[in-house]
């Protein structure tokens, strides 16, 4: 009995000495902002925070909301890393005890291996991301590699058919051949040199916007274009893909043969506007496969598109400006 | 006579193709070249065309499989053979949902060529049964199954393993086995390492 009655007793010293074994701090104060408990890992706590004892709940208020200079903690967002490394994130609440007194209530809560991880996650994060550019790079570069690879195998078919061809032509000469196997030994010869002059001769087109219109110009479709095309090879290729699409519904639909484009560029936004001296369309222009995957492409670049049916026909195409590809690497 | 558009960026194949075909005089004339797949439309509406002969990767990045579904739609009567040298595996069936008739490997082989527009000209479709072996890592590419080589080309576009798993419609573990199956088989230390192989053994190219 004895046993059970000093246990059954709750002192002022028990509450405190249970608090202190807390792994968190906490802390009361009453309606006139006064200290009436503070934990051990609070007093230390408060005392990195404000650089003294605490005394009234302002003192840690003002703490939380601005660190005194002769503070030894730094801030990261809600959370606050002592000397020490550990991170602590502060927690106020209004309270009432058993007799309707209102206190207020601080507690903090260690959270120092929740904000290494969540450091080590952003970094993961930071490192994907930057893993996901450098991929996208890779890939942009295969056609190019493969292209070369292409050519590669061409210029030793062709180094190995001159070999060939050579060797033949001398034992032609030197009698070793059939009169017979002439023709072939010409033919050989005029193909293995066709392709090398045509491989000195002719320097690489690469101008598709060229193509466009040329290809057009030979069905009796112009292009009068007033302004500057883009500059960054992204937006380039979009507004290229915007007058394609307008000129063969130009020549299909419309029965036309001049498109109007023109360019501008407003605060970092290509705005084109395209139109034509064909028929006006009959109703509302229903987008099909071509207009269709236009306009994917620039929502997909953040650009908007819209099409204007009446009383004439133009599309307009907003595309932001681009960063040169690579930019983000660097 | 048939006529021919041929659709390649790459002069030397032009040059090439443009020889194959005159050796054929008889039955094919080359009516235009262009560069860029996404002017094939124009190039047909300019030129009576019965036959092309449409690269994958061209000029501007235009994809020659988008092109020839286009041309399909527009110009049905138009026969079409998907000419490239990447290993691609997704080539082959897009060729084919295209509408395309013949799908050729580029060789140095003008025979071959010839004899693959001939028998599409009457009618035939020509598929080869695989794309070519390449080595990726310790693997060949023959190694992989489909689900393998769609994580591949997933993991060539920075995709983390969280959204492969979304876009294949399977647990996240399920992903992962995956790729450790594929470091496993061509000895990439690293998801990283792994998807560098892929891309630079142009198995998995999506751009196109």
């Amino acid at each position: 009995m004895k046993w059970f009655g000093r246990r059954s007793r709750l002192t002022k010293n028990s509450v405190k000495e249970a608090l202190d074994n807390l792994p968190s701090g906490v802390c009361f104060f009453d309606r006139n902002g006064l200290l009436t408990l503070c934990n051990f890992t609070m007093h230390r706590l408060s005392f990195e925070l404000t650089g003294r004892d605490l005394q009234n709940i302002f003192e840690i208020r003002d703490a939380l909301q601005a660190l005194p200079e002769s503070s030894t903690v730094t801030r990261d967002g809600d959370k606050f890393i002592l000397k020490d490394g550990t991170v602590w994130r502060f927690k106020e609440e209004s309270i009432a005890d058993e007799y309707g007194h209102p206190y207020t209530q601080f507690t903090a809560s260690n959270v120092t291996d929740l904000y290494r991880a969540a450091q080590a996650l952003e970094q993961k994060n930071k490192e994907l991301a930057e893993m996901a550019v450098h991929m996208e790079h890779i890939t942009d570069n295969v056609a190019a590699i493969m292209r070369e690879e292409e050519i590669l195998a061409m210029k030793m078919k062709i180094h190995n058919e001159l070999g060939a061809t050579v060797l033949n032509v001398r034992k032609y000469y030197m009698g070793g051949c059939e009169p017979s196997q002439k023709d072939d030994l010409i033919q050989n010869l005029r193909k293995t040199i066709g392709l090398l002059v045509g491989e000195i001769g002719r320097e690489d087109e690469t101008d598709g916007y060229k193509e466009l219109l040329e290809l057009a110009a030979a069905i009796g479709v112009t292009a009068e274009l007033s302004g500057a095309m883009p500059e960054d090879k992204a937006s380039y290729l979009l507004v290229v893909s915007a007058i394609r699409e307008c000129m063969t519904n130009c020549v299909r639909h419309a029965e036309g043969s001049k498109l109007f484009v023109s360019l501008k560029e407003v605060e970092n936004m290509h705005t084109v506007v395209i139109a034509n001296n064909g028929r006006p369309p009959e109703g509302e222009i229903i987008e099909g496969g071509g207009l269709s995957a236009l306009r994917a492409g620039i929502e997909k670049a953040g650009g908007e598109m819209r099409l204007q049916s009446r009383p004439v026909f133009s599309l307009t195409v907003k595309i932001p400006k681009l960063p040169p590809k690579g930019a983000e690497l660097l | 006579m048939t006529n021919v558009l041929l659709v390649d960026d790459e002069r030397m194949i032009q040059e090439l193709f443009s020889y194959y075909i005159s050796t054929a005089k008889d039955r094919y004339r080359l009516v235009n070249t262009i560069i860029d797949a996404a002017n094939t439309e124009m190039a047909c509406m300019g030129s009576k065309v019965d036959l092309i002969l449409m690269d994958v990767c061209t000029a501007n990045y235009a994809s020659g499989l988008d092109a020839a579904a286009n041309i399909k739609k527009k110009f049905p009567h138009i026969k079409i053979i998907i000419v490239t040298s990447s290993p691609e595996h997704r080539f082959l069936e897009k060729a084919r949902a295209a509408g395309a008739e013949s799908f050729w490997y580029k060789e140095v082989d003008s025979v071959e060529l010839l004899d693959v527009m001939d028998r599409t000209m009457t009618g035939e479709s020509i598929y080869p049964d695989t794309t070519p072996k390449v080595q990726v890592g310790l693997a060949a590419s023959v190694e992989f199954t489909p689900k393998e080589l769609e994580v591949l080309f997933h993991m060539v576009q920075g995709k983390s393993i969280g959204e492969i798993a979304e876009r294949m419609g399977v647990d996240y573990s399920t992903t992962r086995t995956h790729i450790n199956h594929l470091k496993d088989k061509t000895g990439a230390k690293t998801n990283s390492e792994l998807a560098v192989l892929a891309a630079k053994s142009k198995l998995v190219m999506p751009e196109y």
